[in-house]
C-alpha cells in the first residue's frame, strides 16, 4: 500500500468516526426518544465551548473533554425540564421549540465570543507514522474514543437492564407507569445523556480546529441525514447511518470535487429515505 | 400529524387586516419621505419582495400543512435564472423577471412535489427533513460550481427596469414591486377564501379524511407545493434585480428557517400574520440590529421561544378557544386521524 | 318484510367481499371473510370484539390492503384501488368516531363533501359554491343541524358530530353506505332518529352497519352477517340469526 492509499483510508475513517460520535447523543434524543431536537448542534458546539474554556482557564482542554459531558448533560435536563417536557405529545411543535433553543443558544454564544473563530489547541499534537504516511495522533485517538464510546452505549442502552427499562418507558409510557417506573425521570435522564453525548463529541472534535457559534448548526443536517437513514427506535440503526454516510464522505474528496461529494452523498441519502422510510436498520 | 399549533383562519376574515397592511403601504414611502429617512423605502422594497416569500411558506405551511423547510431552494433557482439572464442576455424587465422566476420556481416545484408525494405517504416531519437537507444540499453545489460562479454568486446585476423605464431605487421601484406585491397577496387571499383553500385546511388538518371524502391529496399536495415554489421563485427572481446580486446563501438553510421564523411568529395559515412577522424580523429587526447587532439575534430567539411555548397561533393568530366551547371539545375529544408518521 | 329481502336478494350487489384474507405477522384476522350488499339492502355484520369486524371494514375501505381475495363496487374490482378512487367508484363511510372537521364550519364540512369529486380548477374559481348551497340546507334539514349551520364543528354535540358525519357520507351521494357502529354513544332518543335517517338512505344504495348493538340492527337490517375469528359463521334474516345456536354460542351469550 503507498502511504497515500494509507492516508486516504485513515481520512475516510477518520471522517467516518467523527460523524458516529456526533450522532451518537442524536441516536439516543430522535432515535430512540424520537424528538426531533433541532438544538442537537448546539448541545455539540457547547461542548466545545468548554474544551475551550477549560483549555483557557485551566490549562488543559483534555480536562475539557471530561467535564463537557457533565456540563452539556445538566444544561440538557434544564432544557428538558423547562421546555421540552411540554412537547412530548407534539413531534411538530418540538421541532420548532428545539429550533428556537437551538437559535438562543447560538446567538448567545456569539455575542459572548469576542472574536470570530478561537482556536483550541490540540492535547497531543503532532504526527505519528504508519506504512509511510504522516497521520495526526489527535485523529486516531477520536477514533479510538468513539469505537470505545459506542461499544459502551451499545452495551450501556441496547443490552443492559437500565436500557431496557428506558426502552420500555420510551416504547409505552402507560404501561412503563403501570410497573412503577418513574417516566419523567426516565424522559429526563435520556435527554440529559443525548445532551452530554453531544457535548463529549463536541469537545473531542474541537482541539486542534476553530471553536465557532455555528459549529454546531453546521454539522446538524449531516447528523439527522445520518439518523434518517439508520433509522429511528435503535442505538444501533442512526450509527450505521453515520458510518454509511461518512465513509462515502470522507472517501469521495479524494476522487471528485469535495463540494459536489457532499452534495452527492445528502441528495443519495434523501432518495434513499424516500423509497425506504424505515431507514437501515428497522424494529 | 396533528399539529398542537393551529390557526383558525375560516377563509372570511382577515380580509380586513390585510387591506389595513396594504393601505399602511401604500402611503409609507411618503411617510418615510417626509421623515427624512428615504433609505428605509430601499429596505421595504425588498420586504415586500421576501413578503412573497413569506406567502409562498405560509401557503404551503400554514394553509396546506406541508412543512416545507426548503422555500429557500426555490427562490434561489428564481434568483440565479434571473441574474443569469439580466447579466448575460439583459433581461431586466420586472415583468419578465416575475414570470421567468414562476417558471422555473414552478418547474421545480412539481419535481420536487412529485418526488416528495407521489406514491408514498410520508409524514410531515420527513417533508420538513427533505427539504431542509435539500436547501443544504442546494446551497453547497452552487457554492462549488463555477458555471453559476462558486463562492461569489452572480454580482453586478443591472438594475431592473419596467417597459422602456429604467427602474430608480427608491419610490418608483417600490411601487413597481408593491403592485406585483398587491397582486400576489390577492391571490393568495382568493385561493385561501375559495373552496380549494377549504380543501387545503381539510388536507392540513386530517389528510386522511380527506382521502375518505374522495380527495386526491396528494394531487392536492403537489399542485399547492408547486404553487408556493413558483412564487418562491418569483420572489428570487425580483430579489436578484433589486439587490443587484445573488449568493449561493439565497438557495441556503438560513434563509429556509427564516421563513419559517416569519410564519411562526405571525401565525400560520393567516398571510397577514406572516407578514408581520416579517416586518418584525426583517424591517424592526434590521433597525434593532444596527445598534445593538450582538444583543438583537438574542432577543428575537427569545421571543421566538417565547412565541411557540405561550402563543402557538402567532402573534396574531387566534389560539385560544372561548370557555364557552371547550366543555364541547372535551366531550368530543375524538382523536382524528392516524398516528404520526416521520 | 320477506318481500323486501327477496326483492333486494334478487338486484345485482353494489358491494362484494369475497374470500377476503388479512394476516398481520402470525396473527390471521380474517380467514376468508365475505360479505355483499345489494342496492336497497341494509345488512348488519356483528361479532364479538377482536371478530376481525374492524379489519373487514378497513379492507373494504382500502384503508388497509388485503392479503387475499377481492373486492367489487358495482362490479369493478377495487381490491388495489386506493381509498380515495374507491371513494369515487361510489363507496362512502362514516367512521365509528367522528372525524368531521372540527374547525371548519358545519356547512364547510357538508361543502367539503359535496364537492370533493369537483376539478381543482373550479374549485379554486369556486365556480360551485351557489350550486352547493340548495344541497346543504336540504342535508342539513334532514339532519336537523340548520340552526348549527355556521357554528364551528366542535361546537357541536357528540351525537351531532355523529349526524354531521352521516350527513357528509350521505352528501357523497354513495351506492354503498359504510356505518362504523353509527350509534356509538347516543341517547335513546338520538339512536331511534339515527335509524330512521338510515332507513330513508336505503332509497338511493345500499348500506353496510357494522354493530355492537343487536337491538338496533333488529329491527333494522334486511339480512345480518355474524363474525367470528375472521369467518362469516351464519347469515340470515335477523330472526333467523337468533336463533341460530352457533351465534348464541359464539355472540350472543358473551353479551
Amino acid at each position: 500500500m503507498s502511504p497515500e492509499t494509507v492516508r486516504i483510508i485513515f481520512d475516510t475513517l477518520s471522517v467516518a468516526s467523527i460523524l458516529v460520535l456526533l450522532v451518537l447523543g442524536m441516536a439516543v434524543i430522535v432515535g430512540m426518544m424520537r424528538i426531533f431536537n433541532l438544538c442537537q448542534g448546539e448541545f455539540v458546539m457547547l461542548g466545545a465551548v468548554v474544551a475551550y474554556l477549560a483549555s483557557v482557564w485551566l490549562g488543559s482542554s483534555l480536562l475539557g473533554i471530561i467535564l463537557a459531558p457533565i456540563f452539556v448533560g445538566l444544561f440538557g435536563s434544564v432544557l428538558e425540564r423547562l421546555v421540552i417536557r411540554r412537547f412530548y405529545g407534539s413531534p411538530a411543535g418540538a421541532l420548532l421549540a428545539t429550533f428556537a433553543l437551538g437559535f438562543v443558544i447560538r446567538e448567545v454564544v456569539r455575542a459572548l465570543m469576542t472574536q470570530q473563530g478561537a482556536p483550541v489547541p490540540a492535547p497531543l499534537p503532532g504526527n505519528f507514522e504508519f506504512m509511510g504516511a504522516n497521520l495526526p495522533v489527535w485523529r486516531l485517538v477520536i477514533m479510538i474514543v468513539t469505537i470505545t464510546v459506542v461499544a459502551l452505549a451499545y452495551f450501556g442502552l441496547a443490552r443492559s437492564a437500565i436500557g431496557l427499562r428506558v426502552r420500555a418507558t420510551l416504547d409505552n409510557r402507560e404501561l412503563a407507569e403501570a410497573t412503577g417506573i418513574s417516566t419523567s425521570r426516565m424522559y429526563a435522564g435520556t435527554y440529559a445523556v443525548g445532551a452530554g453525548l453531544a457535548g463529549f463529541a463536541g469537545a473531542m472534535i474541537v482541539p486542534g480546529r476553530i471553536l465557532y457559534p455555528d459549529l454546531g448548526i453546521d454539522n446538524l443536517i449531516p447528523m439527522f441525514i445520518a439518523v434518517m437513514t439508520g433509522g429511528l427506535g435503535t442505538i444501533e440503526g442512526p450509527l450505521l447511518g453515520a458510518f454509511a454516510l461518512g465513509v462515502p464522505s470522507g472517501l469521495m474528496p479524494a476522487l471528485i470535487n469535495p463540494v459536489f461529494a457532499q452534495v452527492v452523498v445528502i441528495v443519495g441519502a434523501i432518495v434513499f429515505m424516500r423509497f425506504r422510510p424505515a431507514g437501515l436498520v428497522s424494529r | 400529524m396533528r399539529l398542537s399549533l393551529r390557526s383558525r383562519f375560516d377563509g372570511r376574515s382577515g380580509g380586513r387586516n390585510l387591506a389595513l397592511l396594504v393601505g399602511v403601504l401604500a402611503v409609507a414611502p411618503l411617510v418615510l419621505a417626509v421623515l427624512g429617512l428615504d433609505y428605509y423605502t430601499i429596505v421595504l422594497t425588498q420586504a415586500l419582495i421576501l413578503g412573497i416569500l413569506a406567502l409562498s411558506g405560509d401557503l404551503a405551511w400554514g394553509s396546506t400543512g406541508i412543512f416545507t423547510l426548503g422555500q429557500a431552494v426555490f427562490f434561489g433557482i428564481g434568483a440565479y435564472a434571473v441574474g443569469e439572464l439580466a447579466k448575460h442576455l439583459g433581461v431586466t424587465d420586472v415583468l419578465a423577471a416575475s414570470v421567468i422566476g414562476l417558471g422555473v420556481g414552478a418547474f421545480a416545484g412539481v419535481l420536487v412535489g412529485l418526488f416528495l408525494f407521489v406514491g408514498s405517504r410520508v409524514g410531515e416531519l420527513y417533508v420538513g427533513l427533505v427539504t431542509l437537507a435539500l436547501a443544504f444540499a442546494a446551497e453547497r453545489f452552487a457554492t462549488g460550481w463555477d458555471v453559476i460562479g462558486a463562492y461569489n454568486g452572480v454580482p453586478g446585476i443591472p438594475g431592473p427596469t419596467l417597459g422602456p423605464l429604467v427602474l430608480e431605487y427608491g419610490p418608483t421601484t417600490y411601487y413597481t414591486i408593491f403592485a406585483l406585491f398587491v397582486l400576489v397577496l390577492y391571490g393568495a387571499y382568493q385561493l385561501n377564501k375559495s373552496q380549494f383553500g377549504l380543501v387545503m385546511r381539510a388536507v392540513r388538518d386530517d389528510g386522511e379524511r380527506a382521502e375518505f371524502l374522495g380527495y386526491r391529496r396528494t394531487t392536492v399536495q403537489i399542485v399547492v407545493f408547486s404553487i408556493t415554489s413558483a412564487l418562491a421563485g418569483m420572489a428570487g427572481g425580483l430579489y436578484a434585480l433589486s439587490s443587484g446580486f445573488v449568493s449561493p446563501s439565497f438557495l441556503g438553510v438560513t434563509l429556509s428557517t427564516q421563513v419559517l421564523l416569519w410564519v411562526v411568529l405571525g401565525g400560520r395559515g393567516t398571510l397577514v400574520g406572516p407578514l408581520l412577522g416579517l416586518g418584525l424580523v426583517y424591517v424592526l429587526g434590521g433597525r434593532i440590529a444596527e445598534f445593538q447587532p450582538q444583543l438583537w439575534p438574542v432577543i428575537l430567539g427569545l421571543i421566538l421561544l417565547g412565541t411557540i411555548l405561550y402563543l402557538p397561533g402567532g402573534l396574531i393568530g387566534r389560539r385560544v378557544v372561548p370557555l364557552r366551547k371547550r366543555v364541547a371539545v372535551t366531550t368530543a375529544a375524538a382523536p382524528t386521524g392516524g398516528g404520526d408518521r416521520v | 318484510m320477506s318481500e323486501a329481502v327477496t326483492s333486494a336478494a334478487s338486484a345485482a350487489p353494489v358491494l362484494v367481499a369475497r374470500d377476503i384474507r388479512k394476516v398481520f405477522g402470525a396473527l390471521v384476522a380474517l380467514d376468508g371473510a365475505e360479505v355483499s350488499v345489494a342496492k336497497g339492502e341494509i345488512v348488519g355484520l356483528i361479532g364479538p370484539n377482536g371478530s376481525g369486524k374492524s379489519t373487514l371494514l378497513h379492507v373494504i375501505s382500502g384503508r388497509t390492503p388485503a392479503t387475499g381475495g377481492t373486492v367489487t363496487l358495482g362490479g369493478r374490482d377495487v381490491t388495489r384501488a386506493k381509498p380515495s378512487d374507491r371513494i369515487r367508484a361510489g363507496l362512502s363511510i362514516k367512521f365509528q368516531l367522528a372525524r368531521v372537521y372540527l374547525d371548519q364550519t358545519v356547512a364547510d364540512n357538508l361543502l367539503l363533501a359535496i364537492q370533493s369529486q369537483a376539478p381543482l380548477v373550479s374549485l379554486m374559481l369556486s365556480r360551485s359554491r351557489a350550486a352547493a348551497a340548495s344541497t346543504i340546507d336540504e342535508l342539513l334539514e334532514g339532519f336537523h343541524l340548520t340552526h348549527a349551520r355556521s357554528q364551528l364543528a366542535r361546537e357541536l354535540s357528540h351525537g351531532e358530530q355523529q349526524w354531521l358525519e352521516i350527513a357528509m357520507a350521505m352528501a357523497l351521494k354513495p351506492t354503498v353506505l359504510l356505518l362504523d357502529e353509527p350509534t356509538a354513544g347516543m341517547s335513546r332518543e338520538e339512536r331511534l332518529a339515527t335509524g330512521e335517517r338510515i332507513r330513508a338512505a336505503r332509497e338511493r344504495c345500499g348500506v353496510l352497519i357494522v354493530e355492537h348493538d343487536l337491538d338496533f340492527i333488529r329491527g333494522l337490517c334486511d339480512r345480518i352477517s355474524v363474525l367470528h375469528q375472521g369467518k362469516i359463521i351464519a347469515s340470515g334474516t335477523p330472526a333467523q340469526i337468533e336463533a341460530d345456536p352457533r351465534v348464541q354460542e359464539v355472540y350472543l351469550t358473551r353479551v
